[in-house]
């Protein structure tokens, strides 16, 4: 058995931020202002050695999400990485979804992570959409080599497809750690879930490039307060587009799947709205992608994947800048895309 | 939970990493977490115990820097800290987009003998 005592005194050894310098910790621009101190670390006691890493723990999910995503990239296909609590609606959303998208001639593919049974897929098959189900067991969350396996497991082959959903495991904990090389990362909020849950999970919420308010049409029913979620995502999430959808009164559907279709530069994991920092490890110096990011225009082409392809930068990147506030679509697809 | 697996990544990094410099002990674990990462650096702290039993590092310590979360404000030209994620600048209030530091997760260094 591992000794307990002599770890008890490094308990969650927290060392003032100025002792911990990191010389990647801020692009130069604002290092003069930053606290970080330049102290080195402690020597270590003779006899031993400290070996220097600067390793992500998560490198080799990492690796594996930067090769989907440069396979995902290659195919020409749109990839969403669906975050929510359970039971927000994320089957139901793409039920629909995948209904919107056949009246378009457009195929949509889902791969489906829950901690047991397959009923989310089946569900989705009966509803016409393609669907693989990953049961974790008692993995939390889905990570990149899941999502590989998963894929020789489509019945089309990628190019074939117009956009792939991977539907995370109902879980905001989690799953926001996880890069799965998607497009997007789409966290669904709905509106029965309080207005302050940005605040009470900020990191996965943080992470999204767009927040969807989902079973809209309850709104009036629970008392939901728009103005409140808006300035909690504001807060917590501000390089994240929000719109708001009903699945079951098919509220902002059309409008939905108009956004996610348009085409974007690639997206990767740094590049997500927030310029500068790395996933994972240390912060990169350049200057943040923001400014390119906000003024690009919808190219508006969402005709399916041979117009797409015709457009430059093929894949799909954050649009940070795009629909801040709620996108409100009155009445079935009558609503202005954003 | 997945503090489990991402200490079994710390176990694998650390010990491939150990056993390439000829250890034949790791004395101490240093860990990155930043408080954005959505990692808790006690649940950490609890599967460390369970993940390094009988390796190298059975009988190391777990140090953890916790990184918090800071945030560029490019009309004050200056950082802040973000506290409990949320981005405005506490001087002028602008949501920021930059987010410089905290959502690491990384293997820091090893103290080895």
């Amino acid at each position: 058995m591992p000794q307990h005592g002599s770890r008890s005194a490094a308990v969650r050894s927290t060392p003032p931020l100025r002792q911990l310098h990191s010389l990647n910790c801020c692009p130069p621009s604002v290092c003069a202002t930053c606290p970080c101190a330049t102290d080195p670390p402690p020597a270590a006691p003779a006899g031993s050695r400290r070996l220097t890493l600067g390793q992500a723990l998560l490198q080799r999910n990492d690796q594996q999400a930067a090769a989907l995503r440069r396979r995902f990239h290659q195919a020409g296909l749109p990839v969403l990485n669906l975050l929510s609590s359970p039971g927000s609606g994320k089957t139901a959303l793409l039920e629909r979804l995948g209904a919107a998208m056949r009246r378009r001639g457009l195929r949509l593919a889902v791969i489906v992570g829950d901690l047991a049974t397959d009923r989310d897929a089946r569900r989705l098959e009966a509803a016409g959409v393609a669907a693989v189900p990953i049961t974790t067991g008692q993995a939390c969350h889905l990570e990149a080599a899941m999502v590989a396996r998963a894929l020789q497991r489509l019945p089309l082959p990628l190019e074939r497809l117009d956009l792939l959903v991977i539907e995370n495991v109902g879980n905001l904990v989690c799953p926001a750690a996880f890069d799965l090389g998607e497009s997007l990362r789409v966290v669904l909020l709905s509106v029965c879930e309080g207005e302050d849950k940005p605040l009470k999970y900020p990191s996965s919420f943080h992470s999204a490039d767009l927040v969807l308010l989902g079973k809209s049409d309850l709104a009036g029913v629970v008392g939901f307060d728009r103005a409140q979620a808006l300035a909690h995502l504001e807060a917590v999430a501000p390089g994240a587009a929000v719109r708001e959808v009903s699945a079951r009164s098919v509220v902002g559907l059309e409008a939905l799947l108009e956004w996610l279709l348009r085409p974007r530069e690639p997206r990767g994991w740094e590049r997500r709205g927030w310029g500068v920092v790395g996933q994972r490890g240390m912060a990169m110096g350049g200057a943040p992608n923001d400014g390119a990011d906000r003024d690009g225009q919808a190219r508006g082409n969402t005709q399916g994947r041979g117009a797409r392809r015709d457009a430059e930068g093929m894949g799909y990147g954050a649009d940070p800048g795009a629909g801040r506030g709620t996108e409100e679509l009155g009445g079935p697809d009558r609503g202005s895309v954003g | 939970m997945h503090e489990l697996s991402l200490m079994e990544a710390v176990r694998e990094q650390a010990l491939e990493q150990a056993q390439r410099h000829g250890a034949r002990c790791i004395e101490v674990i240093h860990l990155r977490i930043g408080r954005l990462a959505g990692v808790e650096p006690e649940a950490l702290q609890w599967a460390f115990a369970l993940v390094m039993a009988g390796s190298l590092a059975a009988t190391a310590r777990l140090q953890i820097e916790t990184v918090p979360a800071r945030c560029h404000c490019s009309v004050c030209q200056s950082s802040f800290e973000a506290e409990a994620g949320t981005c405005r600048c506490p001087r002028c209030g602008t949501a920021s987009n930059r987010l410089l530091q905290g959502r690491e997760l990384e293997l820091t260094s090893l103290e080895i003998h």
